[in-house]
């Protein structure tokens, strides 16, 4: 491609934890956030990612370089993908914060449906178990919620 | 199954747009009942950015052919009225109820006055299959048929139809909207402005969950030049 030269440009992340991360351009332009303050030249050699610490800048940038390779075919890519959730769901949650905020679309796409996936057919109780969520309706709030979608409590999986 | 950590639910760290991303990746009914887990996912569980993606990706123009003005404030709202009854699309030519979802099972009536009157009628299921090579063939039982006649005590008529198939001759057929259809039977609208039909799809075979179809509705045509031949 025209765009080839001999040397590879690179940027420097900085995380939270101040740690830096030296990676190729073509990388972290995937994430748009990076690749708009880099348009914008607010940033210059160092950009500052103060929402990311560097436990997931490294799963992210894993991610990055696999996603940037277009040697890679579909169904390897989808390969990756599904074994790159199969994580702690705290660190899926992270990784959902960090790809938010970064802007990385389909990394943001697989860590949601991960999650999503977890609760697909689960009773309101199960959920709010499993997560640690608190039920802030009164009695009476959540009786009236459950009339109107009836049909949607019907055949939950079992808890 | 693994466990989050102790103290603060990991949902209280996401913005309300993560968690409605999350459900908005789950199903109608699954959205429905996360409604009732609390007030935040009360919020995010209704959300536009939830019903915009259960709600089938052409319908901006599906509500602008529609005869009379569809009226909604929310996409759940609007969701609930594509799916709750047919709209009238271009004239009386066709009448689509929308059900958009994975479905095991259909069953939908309609009065029949939005119709042309004697004219023969075809339904036609508007459906897509995921990708499953394992099910090779889907198969289910169609029935097209008036309130009145099944009082009468009608058997149903119980149409097989091929949702997918390499062999049989009644394939379904690819749409230019990217859906694929297969005529699940036909009627003549004969039975004045107070007939009610019932169009129903079950015994869905080789189903699973894999091949669930996503129906997108049920389409009403008239069967051009059908007297005459």
């Amino acid at each position: 491609m025209a765009t080839t030269t001999t040397e590879t440009k690179m940027l420097t992340l900085c995380t939270s934890d101040k740690q830096q991360f030296q990676i190729e351009e073509t990388i972290a332009l995937q994430a748009v956030t990076i690749r708009n303050m880099v348009e914008d030249e607010c940033a210059s050699n160092v950009i500052p990612l103060p929402n990311v610490n560097s436990k997931i800048m490294i799963q992210i940038i894993e991610y990055l370089k696999k996603h940037v390779d277009s040697s890679v075919s579909k169904e390897d890519m989808e390969k990756f993908d599904s074994a790159f959730v199969e994580k702690k769901l705290s660190e899926i949650f992270d990784i959902i914060l960090a790809a938010n905020y970064l802007n990385i679309k389909n990394l943001l796409d697989i860590c949601c449906q991960r999650v999503a996936d977890v609760m697909k057919n689960k009773s309101p109780e199960w959920v709010r178990r499993t997560f640690n969520i608190v039920n802030d309706f009164t009695a009476e709030e959540e009786a009236k919620i459950r009339k109107e979608h009836e049909w949607a409590f019907e055949g939950v999986d079992e808890d | 199954m693994k466990q989050p950590k102790k103290g603060a639910s990991l949902f209280s760290l996401l913005p309300e747009d993560c968690i409605s991303a999350i459900i908005s990746l789950t199903s109608p009914r699954d959205a429905c009942r996360a409604s009732a887990i609390s007030s935040a996912f009360k919020l995010a569980a209704n959300s536009d950015i939830v019903w915009e993606k259960f709600l089938p990706y052409d319908y901006p123009e599906i509500i602008s052919r529609s005869v009379s003005p569809v009226v909604y404030s929310t996409k759940k709202e609007l969701y609930f009225r594509l799916c709750n009854s047919p709209i009238l699309l271009d004239g009386s030519k066709l009448v689509l109820v929308l059900i958009a979802v994975p479905v095991v099972d259909i069953g939908t009536k309609m009065q029949t006055h939005m119709l042309s009157p004697n004219t023969t009628y075809a339904a036609y299921l508007v459906f897509k299959l995921p990708e499953n090579k394992e099910a090779y063939e889907v198969t289910a039982k169609s029935s097209v048929r008036f309130l009145a006649e099944i009082q009468d005590g009608a058997e149903a008529s119980n149409n097989r139809v091929y949702l997918k198939t390499a062999t049989k001759r009644t394939k379904p057929q690819n749409r230019v909207d990217g859906w694929m259809e297969i005529e699940m039977g036909e009627f003549k609208n004969d039975h004045g402005d107070g007939g009610e039909l019932e169009i129903q799809l079950t015994d869905i075979m080789n189903l699973t969950w894999f091949s669930c179809p996503i129906v997108e509705g049920i389409e009403l045509r008239p069967k051009e030049n059908h007297d005459l031949e």
